[in-house]
């Protein structure tokens, strides 16, 4: 029972691995987030 | 090496880490796993918040982000809130060194769900990035460093509300330890959730122990339960109770 649980665990992992590793283009409008000023963090915005 | 100096050396590492961005090449987009805004003028990664709210404004799926937070919540649960969040270090720095001076409780636990709700629902509705403009995290790490960097700029009453925000937190972190840990973080209410099929866990042998309870009277998020101990949406993993336990019947543990 518990090894099935564990492995449930891995396979959820490897569901992230998975969702993250197919959306890796977002990695680049992350980057451009983090590139620019988000001006209403600092409170000029 | 004592667990609490281990984890106050991983927390200056985050802090660092964190903020290699002065060097532009660093200024990444890998996703933060804790709260550290990236409006930082040396923030080196994505502060999950801030990107799920600007994929929603522009009405997309963070699906990155979702898989990145999904990583690193089944391996380690809610372990970064207690091991590398710069805001959470910082309520370490403030809390008593002692937590029995501290509120040991649980109610309204559930807070920071509703606020992580209202912080998408807004973004959804508002088409902004509103949970920014109050969070405490981004006054202390953005707003202040930005206005010693550029101290011409204007600030209008955004930068005021911020500097609100941040003080009405410290001064009741000052009461509460980990207070913005426990009630208000979304992002801990979010990486909370993975507690409960997170691979580490804190393991506890009852033949051990002797119901003493220090390491409950000692717990920074106010965890009341033994049961709750590493399974509980709270759980920081700190590893305070690992340490205060005379009889050593907690330890970390992979579940295997």
């Amino acid at each position: 029972m518990y090894k099935i649980h564990f492995k449930l665990k891995l396979l959820l992992l490897a569901g992230f691995i998975l969702v993250a590793a197919l959306n890796v283009n977002d990695y680049w409008l992350i980057e451009m987030l983090v590139r620019y000023v988000c001006t209403s963090c600092v409170g000029i915005g | 090496m004592k667990l609490g100096n281990k984890r106050r050396l991983t927390q200056i590492a985050a802090f660092i880490i964190s903020n290699l961005g002065f060097i532009r090449i660093l200024k990444t987009g890998f996703v933060c796993p804790f709260l550290y805004c990236y409006g930082c003028p040396f923030a080196a990664f994505g502060c999950p918040v801030g990107i799920i709210q600007n994929f929603i404004i522009y009405h997309q799926f963070p699906l990155f982000t979702i898989g990145s937070l999904g990583i690193y919540g089944i391996i380690l649960g809610r372990t970064f809130c207690g091991w590398a969040c710069p805001f959470g270090t910082l309520h370490d720095m403030l809390s008593y060194s002692n937590a029995k001076r501290s509120i040991q409780t649980r109610n309204y636990w559930y807070v920071k769900y509703i606020i992580l709700f209202l912080t998408l629902g807004l973004a959804w509705v508002a088409l902004d990035t509103v949970f920014c403009k109050f969070c405490p995290s981004g006054s202390l790490f953005a707003a202040i460093p930005f206005l010693i960097l550029y101290p011409k700029t204007e600030f209008g009453a955004p930068f005021y509300i911020h500097m609100f925000t941040l003080v009405s937190t410290i001064i009741l972190a000052l009461l509460i330890s980990r207070f913005w840990c426990r009630y208000l973080c979304p992002l801990g209410a979010i990486a909370g959730a993975f507690n409960k099929v997170g691979i580490l866990t804190i393991d506890w042998d009852e033949a051990k122990c002797k119901k003493c309870k220090n390491c409950l009277d000692i717990c920074v998020m106010g965890i009341t339960e033994m049961e709750e101990v590493g399974s509980s949406t709270d759980c920081i993993f700190c590893g305070r109770c690992v340490e205060g336990c005379p009889e050593k019947a907690l330890s970390f543990k992979i579940k295997s």
